[in-house]
């Protein structure tokens, strides 16, 4: 008596809800994450400021950002949008740095903005325009001092330091 | 015999299975592929804060002729001590929070805020984040004149 084979069932998964579950994935993460270069892609390690205040608390409109950086060397450079400056420069001194001084780099951006008509100076010889100062907590306060400095000469006196915000005292 | 096909996941319908269209499954390896690149790429927006200040136009050298000033002029000065930061408060060492409890006593005494104006003097070594924490301290008060001191001569210099 010949033996009978057993009758082989194939089994096929359906795999068109796999593909929506993975096209709903790839929406969440690509609307949830941040991949793109921010104003806060460099980590630095900023300081807690229990007073600080949100973006949508502050004027943000056309503001600058500038981040105080240590290279490799221990160095402090600012940076801008991808320009890098050497600290502690005036408007005649180019110590071997392609981009320019800090300071005139900043004097052009408001040239720039007046021509446009996106700020004015203000009464008392300052001018109106944010600038965003990302300063890491263990920078010394000789380079800080020099970033600020900068800010000051160039007239850019609404500036916001960037900090971490402490949670148990804010109100 | 015949060989017997059961679709899982539903679907009852006679259109032909997956066999006679192998690029699904080089489809499905495409989109996994995107969706780890997107996994291990994947980071949470992070929202920063700010602590608005006002600097005094022009830079800090103080105006040959300053205007006449009615506001009582408070001198703090940061340095270092045994690897932390400490306040000198009108000569008295003082912590952080001990500074903001003398500033909030001091505004608190002298009617608000904006009769008073702070001045910051520090060492070169002292931390951003140690006179940082002053400006915090005059915010909260709500004194708006808050201004740095700077480095002068060998100190200033790298």
């Amino acid at each position: 008596m010949a033996m009978r084979k057993a009758d082989t069932v194939q089994v096929e998964v359906d795999m068109v809800p796999l593909i929506d579950i993975i096209s709903l994935l790839l929406m969440f993460l690509v609307m949830v994450g941040d991949m793109a270069q921010s104003t806060t892609s460099v980590k630095m390690t900023l300081p807690r400021a229990s007073e600080a205040k949100s973006d949508k608390e502050v004027d943000s409109h056309n503001r600058l950002v500038v981040q105080l950086e240590k290279d490799s060397n221990g160095k402090y450079w600012a940076n801008i949008e991808k320009n890098r400056f050497e600290l502690g420069l005036g408007n005649e001194g180019v110590r071997g740095q392609v981009n320019g001084t800090l300071i005139k780099f900043l004097n052009d951006q408001i040239i720039k903005l007046k021509a446009h008509g996106d700020i004015k100076d203000e009464d008392l010889g300052g001018i109106k325009f944010p600038v965003k100062l990302r300063i890491p907590d263990d920078a010394p306060m000789r380079e800080a001092e020099r970033l600020i400095q900068t800010m000051a000469q160039a007239k850019l006196v609404n500036v916001q330091y960037a900090s971490q915000v402490n949670k148990g005292d804010k109100k | 015999m015949a060989r017997n096909r059961r679709r899982v996941g539903g679907g009852d319908h006679d259109v032909s299975s997956h066999g006679d269209r192998p690029w699904v499954y080089f489809m499905v390896d495409c989109f996994f592929l995107i969706t780890e690149f997107f996994v291990i790429m994947f980071k949470f927006k992070s929202e920063e804060m700010v602590l608005p200040q006002h600097l005094p136009p022009g830079g800090t050298v103080p105006n040959p002729r300053p205007p006449r000033d009615t506001k009582e002029q408070l001198n703090i000065r940061v340095y270092n001590e045994g690897g932390n930061a400490r306040y000198a408060f009108h000569e008295i060492s003082v912590s952080a929070s001990e500074l903001a409890d003398k500033l909030a006593n001091a505004v608190g005494a002298g009617g608000g805020g904006d009769k008073f104006s702070v001045r910051v003097s520090y060492d070169a070594d002292v931390n951003w984040g140690a006179v940082m924490s002053v400006f915090n301290s005059c915010t909260k008060v709500k004194i708006a004149e808050c201004g740095l001191i700077p480095l002068r001569g060998d100190k200033a210099a790298r």
